[in-house]
């Protein structure tokens, strides 16, 4: 779980270093600080059950076990990325990974991971669905027309909300009425738990008792789990025009990284050399990523009219 | 006050009933909840009450009559009323159509604007055309809306509408960016031809003035229907189809010996009077049958061969000129042709032909010695590739082994359509015709 | 070849019959189709015969059951969505444009979304503006998906079997006027019928008249009608928007030299539009006049009937046009 996370963290910052260094088409959207989450909640899954991603979804990629070669040479628009750079840094997707993709529209992997639970249902194997989301989509129709349906079918789906504050430039306590999302789940008649989104262990525990309802056929349930981004919304954007220092400085006391790495060290499950040794091999290995990816080709241009149907 | 009886609607779906009975006659009182007709849905026969009393003024619609929903059936009048005069009033008409569907596109521009100097408002359709037939667009009729020249008006210009161009001088003149309504043709019939073309090119054209015509004396009359076609295929054949002709003129003693033996005969037997000019059809029939290129007709999309031997043959009536067909020549007996050809010639002359009857020749002969003409050139009647032209037969001295004989001589033109035929293919023909004319032999029939 | 009639609504309810029995990654949901058989009657009897896990009720949400049918199509399912009324298209435009046309597209193909989306089209029921409109337009505008608007219940049938058979999202239009009033021979014996090809209804050398769906009965009756007038009218009737058989539409332009589009669509940047300039282009030298574009007036649906049939085609548009294009022509 710590590679996991540490991957995920020198996977974002050095996007954001592509990104400066003009080696990647169009915006990033990074989510370095909310690793806890993704990788709390991908413990508890297995390689065939389904997650669904966000706009800001490289974490949940890496923690469903996507590769950062192809996920580097998608973010830069190579034909050798996941998506065969038809797709782009928001819209990475690995299906054999049981991962049905990153999705710009917000709430907009929220249809498709209620589609996966119906397959699964169907399917009886115990498979579940996880729909992963930020503050900003417990206001999207989707989720409530969804969630109806899902409580009433009783489908294996699990709503994970990872909740970073702020919807865009805004504090989702000015854009959301009422007592929040886990309230609302309650009144559509699912379970809710609340846990801080950067204790991985928190996630993984709260995660891991839902995930198992589900695959009992209890039913959906939704996960909170509070975090925070460190960056912006998008690369660019530095973050700090609606955030104050003090609140920044408040999250980062509370990195999930070192907080896991603590506790690992505490109960000797590895070392400081080992942690060093971790860092070294992941930053290696995207760095290479990276270099991979710009000596990669871009898609022929005939590529353009293929896979618009099967 | 009068009131409406209109057939009910008895259910969501039920768009019309059939009257099945009234219960009341006209004149009859009625009284509310009583029954006043009888109804067929497609469901079911029911019967309806009158909603009023009254009196049943008049039955509008008769039994058996099946009517949309909401029509008006009748009316009730109040017992001492007299009906309403005029119209019935009107129910609500379910399907009521307007008069104009406002359905589809107004655009704010009805038509394109019209013809801007130099520009000629055409279809795509006749611009296509106008440039495979080498039309000049600017001269054809336009019969399409806002003055448009469409396709018909390329395929059967009037006589105006032609650039008088030979095919050349058209393709010449787009190439080298002439003007061809500005050049002047030196071809026969004032044709543009390809060197006039050039000519155009080397000096600026000089635009004679045209002179002031002097009021025309004289009156015009509309075309006939004949004339008009006439006019129209004349033009058509002769600026089309590149015509050269051939002549010959054989020794027709034997043909004249031939026709004096036979005609008493077959007048006793049939009862049909022999002409010189079914001997022509019987034997350009055989020709024919020997030399099937001569029928081919040429179209845009390639040589049209043609295999039955229908023999056209011009008759000259009252109201014009006419070529009734005789169908399948080479089959028919000499006899047989006689008999046709008088039948055709005598409905022709009285107005009676069918069309059916001067439709698909492949060959016409044209026998103008009965009018002493020596001889002459027709022009081809299209689509045909050959045209017989015929004159008298006269007296006239002929090198006869050595010797100056009198002898009985017949000149045969033959107009041919170089597209079809060359020089030497449509000579073989001639020169077979000549030869079965100068030595005839019939298979009897 | 046994042939039987049946109407517009049986041929549906028919070929969904028979496929649901073919496939069993089939499954149909919507409004009312289960226990109550679908309000225009398409699946009647269906939820009997294959129980509620294939003929599912769902929740008045479009938009919620239509994604969780994209969802399941990308995991190995060949839903069949019904929106009661295609006027509700606008409450699952991101569902079907952004989601399901394109997600094989931008996962480089990684996966098939099979999902059938079965929408109704039409006015002429007094139904008012939101329930009586048709957007195939719309929908062919969108790269991604295949559009069918069949006419008849024999190409219904056809068409429906090889929308459950194709592995790419579909919006298949059905005219609510037609279900119950439009009768046709289908035949026992099974058959599908191809996308992409059009079909020529009336065969005819004068004019071409291209009409969608339901207005093909009023071309056809307009096309009769000229018969009698010595005017010799072609019906073309495209079955397909996407793909379209340009082919057919431009070559029997070619032949005619005019076409009549009718569409119950909007006029305005509609199916008329696109089909006009489809051929505008292919049959460029041989028009001999313009094409006319019969789609609905550009006004929201009204209800009286005598406004609302004011701005649907009809066989007397239709007439008028025909006679617009042979204005001065001859044949």
């Amino acid at each position: 779980m710590y590679r996991k996370m540490l991957t995920i963290r020198i996977f974002e910052e050095t996007v954001f270093d592509v990104y400066r260094k003009g080696l990647m088409p169009g915006l990033a959207h990074l989510s370095d600080g909310q690793e806890a989450t993704p990788v709390g909640v991908c413990a508890t899954l297995h390689p065939d059950d389904t997650i669904t991603s966000t706009h800001r979804g490289h974490g949940h990629i890496i923690a469903k076990g996507g590769r950062v070669e192809p996920m580097m040479a998608e973010v830069m628009g190579r034909v050798t990325g996941y998506c065969r750079g038809k797709g782009g840094e928001m819209h990475i997707a690995d299906v054999s990974l049981g991962i049905l993709g990153a999705n710009g529209i917000v709430g907009g992997g929220i249809g498709i991971a209620a589609g996966s639970a119906f397959t699964a249902k169907r399917e009886g194997k115990g498979r579940v669905s996880v729909a992963f989301f930020g503050d900003g989509a417990i206001n999207q129709g989707i989720w409530y027309e969804t969630a109806n349906i899902a409580v009433l079918w009783k489908l294996p789906l699990i709503y994970v909300c990872e909740n970073n504050q702020y919807t865009e430039f805004t504090h989702f306590k000015k854009l959301t009425a009422g007592e929040g999302l886990g309230a609302r789940a309650r009144a559509m008649g699912m379970k809710s738990l609340e846990v801080d989104g950067n204790d991985v262990l928190a996630v993984y525990q709260a995660a891991h008792e839902l995930v198992g309802a589900a695959r009992k056929g209890k039913g959906p349930a939704t996960l909170i789990c509070n975090t925070f981004r460190y960056g912006g919304h998008h690369v660019g954007e530095p973050g700090t025009g609606y955030r104050s220092k003090e609140e920044i400085a408040e999250w980062k006391a509370k990195d999930p990284l070192p907080r896991f790495e603590n506790i690992l060290l505490e109960h000797k499950v590895i070392s400081p050399a080992d942690i060093e040794a971790m860092h070294d091999e992941v930053l290696t290995r995207v760095q290479a990523s990276v270099t991979t990816a710009q000596q990669a080709p871009f898609p022929d241009v005939k590529e353009a009219g293929e896979h618009v149907f099967a | 006050m009068a009131s409406e009886v209109v057939m009910p609607r008895m259910g969501l779906t039920m768009e019309e009933g059939t009257l099945v009975s009234w219960r009341k006659a006209e004149g009859q009182k009625v009284t509310a909840g009583e029954p006043l007709f009888e109804i067929e849905t497609d469901k079911s026969t029911v019967e309806i009450e009158a909603d009023k009393t009254g009196v049943l003024g008049k039955i509008l619609v008769q039994v058996g009559t099946t009517v949309p929903v909401g029509t008006v059936i009748g009316i009730l009048v109040k017992e001492g009323e007299t009906l309403p005069a005029g119209e019935t009033p009107g129910g609500m008409q379910k399907d009521a159509r307007p008069d104009a569907s406002l359905a589809g596109i107004t655009p704010a521009v009805k038509n394109s604007p019209s013809a801007l100097p130099g520009r000629v408002k055409a279809s795509p359709a006749a611009r296509t055309l106008a440039k495979k037939l080498g039309v000049d667009l600017s001269q054809a009729a336009a019969t399409g809306p806002g003055g448009r020249v469409v396709a018909w008006n390329v395929n059967t210009p009037s006589s105006a509408a032609i650039a008088k161009a030979t095919p050349l001088a058209v393709r010449a003149a787009a190439d080298l960016g002439v003007d061809l309504a500005a050049v002047r043709g030196s071809g026969p019939g004032g044709r543009i031809t390809r060197q006039d073309v050039d000519q155009a090119l080397r000096k600026p054209a000089a635009i004679p003035e045209p002179h002031a015509m002097a009021q025309p004396s004289g009156t015009i009359r509309p075309f006939t229907r004949i004339e008009q076609v006439m006019a129209e295929r004349m033009v058509k054949s002769f600026t089309s189809a590149p015509h050269f002709y051939l002549h010959v003129t054989i020794d027709a003693r034997s043909l004249v010996a031939l026709r004096a033996q036979l005609k008493p005969k077959l007048e006793a037997r049939s009862s049909v009077h022999l002409t010189y000019t079914d001997l022509l059809v019987y034997f350009c029939a055989r020709a024919l049958s020997q030399h099937p290129e001569v029928m081919s007709q040429w179209t845009p999309q390639g040589m049209h061969m043609m295999k039955d031997v229908h023999v056209g043959v011009a008759v000259d009536t009252q109201r014009g000129l006419l070529v009734p067909v005789i169908r399948n020549a080479d089959r028919l007996g000499l006899t047989e042709i006689s008999r046709v050809l008088a039948d055709l010639t005598g409905r022709a002359r009285a107005g009676t032909l069918l069309p059916a009857e001067q439709e698909e020749g492949v060959f016409t002969i044209s026998n103008l010695g009965a009018f002493g003409i020596d001889a002459f050139d027709a022009v081809l009647n299209p689509p045909q590739a050959a045209i017989l032209a015929v004159g008298r037969i006269k007296e006239q001295a002929l090198v006869d082994v050595g010797k100056i004989v009198p002898a009985a001589m017949l000149t045969l033109s033959l107009s041919v359509d170089h597209r079809v035929l060359d020089g030497a293919r449509g000579a073989r023909f001639l020169g077979e015709l000549a030869e079965l004319l100068e030595t005839p032999t019939l298979s009897m029939e | 070849m046994s042939s039987r009639e049946l109407t517009f609504a049986q041929a549906i309810r028919e070929a969904l019959d028979e496929e649901l029995a073919r496939d069993e990654r089939i499954f149909v949901l919507g409004e009312d189709v289960g226990v109550w058989g679908g309000v225009f009657r398409c699946t009647e009897g269906l939820f009997q015969k294959y129980g509620p896990e294939r003929i599912i009720d769902t929740p008045l949400s479009e938009e919620g059951y239509v994604g969780l049918a994209v969802g399941a199509a990308m995991t190995g399912m060949h839903p069949v969505a019904e929106l009661m009324f295609g006027d509700f298209i606008t409450l699952v435009m991101d569902q079907i444009v952004n989601q399901a046309a394109k997600m094989r597209y931008m996962t480089g193909g990684q996966v098939e979304v099979p999902i059938t989306i079965r929408a109704t089209m039409g006015g002429g029921r007094s139904s008012g503006g939101q329930h009586s409109q048709s957007w195939h337009a719309w929908m062919a505008h969108v790269p991604g998906l295949k559009v069918v608007v069949p006419s008849t219940p024999y190409d219904a049938k056809g068409l429906l079997k090889t929308a459950l058979r194709e592995p790419n999202p579909v919006v298949f239009f059905e005219d609510k006027v037609m279900y119950a009033k439009v009768k046709g021979p289908v035949p026992e014996e099974e058959y599908t019928i191809p996308f992409g090809k059009a079909d020529i209804k009336r065969q005819g050398t004068d004019v071409s008249l291209i009409a969608i769906s339901r207005m093909i009965h009023p071309a056809l009756a307009a096309a009769e009608k000229l018969a009698t007038e010595g005017i010799s009218a072609e019906v073309v009737d495209p079955r397909t928007l996407t793909p379209l058989d340009e082919e057919t539409l431009i070559q029997s332009v070619v032949k005619t030299g005019g076409a009549v589009i009718i569409d119950e669509g909007y006029n305005h940047f509609g199916t008329t539009a696109e089909l006009a300039a489809t051929i505008a282009y292919g049959a460029f030298d041989y028009l001999d006049a313009p094409i006319e574009r019969l789609g609905a007036m550009d006004v929201p649906i009204p209800f009286s009937p005598p406004l609302e049939f004011a701005t649907i085609p009809n066989e007397e548009a239709i007439l008028a046009a025909v006679h617009r294009v042979l204005d001065g022509r001859r044949r």
